[in-house]
């Protein structure tokens, strides 16, 4: 059930989507909050968004075949040459998933194992192949990112120029796995493309 | 569909070869710029590094310039870059441009231009559901996303021209092996590179939408696209395919409802017709409410022709109830060696009596052989059959009903024929 939230720095009230997100970003000062029971404490500012032109807006509804989802979070990460936008988004049903942006380049992403047991990311190479879910998939990209903003509710704790590495498989029929490698945490998220010009305004 | 808030800076910068202005308008994805004056292609990752160059470059003619703005399916997209691709069959070289458009909300996509027409692609990741190979045979079949396409062409084409941002790294005569599926109004080409393979989902845009889309002039094509979609409206399309159905049901129907009939009476009258008039035995009408037939039939009729009055008496021959006029003819012969014929010795017509009873049928002959019109009263032939059938059931309302449906489908699907025929058969000429 939503509720409204009041920022502690500027008194702004935010309506909560998400059952119970971690971090909240408020929209009028940007300043960073935990949800702690209820309430939410500051933790400071987070980087304000430069706006482009996006196909997602927070808040705004989407419709993707039958699927209909409201982006409520985002989180922008800059990987060298560019950057790319993933969107916490919560479907109609109420279950919250990821939907990276890349300049026209959609998927749709959910968590498919959590510490996976894979090589080290510096025994990757891009071209070579590691097996998950037992489907031999290639490494596209080996690559390290670094969070430079978010804005809305989110179900992680952010920290504003954390960098992590990550790597990108892709398989046969196109199913790809991203793996992040965060300290001693390495989690797996299974990835659907989809056609940004199937997704329509609900 | 896009959340424009903010719009695309344009960036400039100067060619690390020439020193020519460029101007930048495209997305992080730009990999290489290739300078219009120079020809040398820039790395946009390693500040505008000369990669290569591409030399003694002619800029074809262009409809639409890089820079160009405009929106297409509701989305605002600028012109970014060109290539130009030629395909050698038989002597003869194809060319096409592919021009780079670039969105912040939708990505990159290209619009191909070929003989004043346009289809706009982009790259998806749906594979066929089926084994494909690059070459395939024409018309062979290939689902993607649920739909059934035809293989239209396979062949390879090298790059002969490119200018402003690309997403990748061309090289001059690169080569590509191509093959495009269509399924009107939409496209499926896979691309093979030496390095890579992309699949590319497209749909045909009239010249209209091109036009209003970035206000060019446009070239009305004069030839039939791959997936151009058969110019149609919605409604004579819907109408046509009603009235094929409806046709398809009428004839059913007809075939149905109609019937010759069930015998009553079938009597041999001899050449008393064509004296005095010949008379059959009585026969018996029982249901006054049912069509009859009468069929007259001269079976001796040969290169001649026969009128005759068909009566319907009471048996004592004192009251008419119908007169009804039945002619025949029959001509045959020999024409370089081939037999031919035309007319017929027999006839039928139809009539209602007003109540069932016991009737006769008189008859009353005359003819002549050759193409005389005028009756020889020597005329006479050995046998005229006389049959009567009942329940007689026409049909001639529904088979009147299958021709006007027919007559209003047969335009929409004559034409969709010549549409298709020029489409497949083009191509068919050339090969």
């Amino acid at each position: 059930m939503p509720v409204n939230l009041t920022c502690p720095s500027c008194g702004n009230i935010i309506n909560q989507v998400t059952r119970s997100p971690q971090i909240v970003v408020c929209s009028a000062c940007n300043s960073t909050h935990i949800l702690n029971s209820g309430r939410l404490e500051d933790v400071g500012k987070s980087a304000i968004l430069t706006e482009y032109p996006s196909i997602f807006e927070l808040y705004k509804s989407y419709r993707h075949k039958d699927w209909k989802f409201t982006p409520v979070g985002r989180v922008r990460y800059d990987y060298g040459d560019g950057f790319w936008d993933e969107w916490y988004v919560r479907s109609d049903g109420g279950k919250e998933s990821w939907v990276s942006v890349d300049e026209g380049e959609i998927a749709i992403e959910a968590l498919a194992h959590k510490n996976i047991q894979v090589p080290p990311f510096d025994e990757i190479n891009v071209g070579g192949t590691l097996m998950i879910n037992r489907i031999k998939m290639t490494v596209i990209e080996k690559n390290s990112c670094t969070m430079i903003g978010a804005q809305g509710e989110l179900p992680f704790k952010i920290v504003p120029n954390d960098t992590y590495n990550y790597i990108d498989l892709l398989g046969p029929r196109r199913v790809s796995f991203t793996i992040e490698y965060q300290g001693d945490v390495i989690d797996c998220y299974k990835g659907v493309w989809i056609d940004p010009f199937d997704i329509t305004k609900a | 569909m896009q959340s424009q808030k903010a719009a695309a800076k344009l960036k400039s910068l100067k060619c690390t070869q020439c020193g020519g202005a460029i101007e930048l308008r495209g997305g992080h994805n730009v990999r290489t710029i290739v300078c219009q004056y120079c020809g040398a292609c820039l790395d946009s990752k390693k500040e505008f590094a000369v990669l290569h160059s591409f030399l003694n470059q002619k800029r074809p003619f262009m409809p639409l310039k890089i820079g160009a703005r405009g929106k297409l399916k509701g989305i605002e997209f600028t012109v970014i870059g060109v290539l130009k691709y030629e395909q050698c069959e038989d002597g003869e070289i194809y060319r096409w441009l592919e021009y780079l458009l670039f969105s912040y909300t939708h990505g990159y996509v290209y619009l191909c231009y070929e003989d004043g027409h346009w289809v706009m692609m982009h790259e998806v990741k749906d594979l066929p559901e089926t084994e494909v190979e690059i070459f395939m045979p024409r018309k062979a079949a290939i689902v993607v996303r649920d739909m059934t396409f035809k293989v239209f062409e396979c062949a390879s084409a090298k790059l002969s021209y490119v200018e402003g941002e690309l997403t990748w790294q061309a090289r001059q005569n690169e080569a590509i092996s191509y093959l495009d599926a269509v399924c009107p109004p939409y496209m499926y080409s896979i691309e093979k590179r030496a390095t890579e393979i992309e699949y590319f989902w497209g749909e045909y845009m009239s010249t209209t939408e091109i036009s209003e889309a970035f206000k060019i002039e446009g070239i009305e094509p004069s030839t039939v696209f791959a997936c151009q979609p058969f110019g149609c409206p919605a409604i004579i399309k819907s109408i046509s395919h009603g009235a094929l159905v409806a046709s398809l049901l009428t004839l059913l129907i007809y075939f149905f409802v109609s019937s010759s009939g069930v015998s009553v009476t079938s009597q041999a009258l001899g050449r008393e017709v064509f004296d005095d008039g010949g008379v059959s035995n009585e026969f018996t009408i029982d249901d006054p409410g049912k069509l009859y037939g009468v069929t007259v039939s001269a079976p001796q009729l040969k290169n001649a022709w026969a009128f005759f009055d068909v009566r319907i008496m009471n048996p004592q021959q004192t009251e008419e109830f119908c007169s009804l006029p039945i002619e025949v003819s029959y001509y045959e012969g020999y024409e370089e060696g081939e037999h031919w014929s035309e007319g017929s010795d027999e006839d039928t017509v139809y009539f209602r009596v007003p109540e069932s009873g016991t009737y006769k049928l008189e008859v009353e002959g005359e003819g002549n052989r050759g193409e005389t019109s005028e009756p020889d009263p020597n005329f006479m032939l050995n046998t005229v059959r006389v049959t009567i059938r009942k329940g007689v059931r026409l049909g001639h309302h529904t088979l009147a009903w299958f021709f006007i449906a027919l007559l209003i489908a047969l335009p929409y699907f004559g034409l969709l024929y010549r549409f298709e025929n020029k489409r497949w058969n083009d191509d068919d000429e050339d090969d």
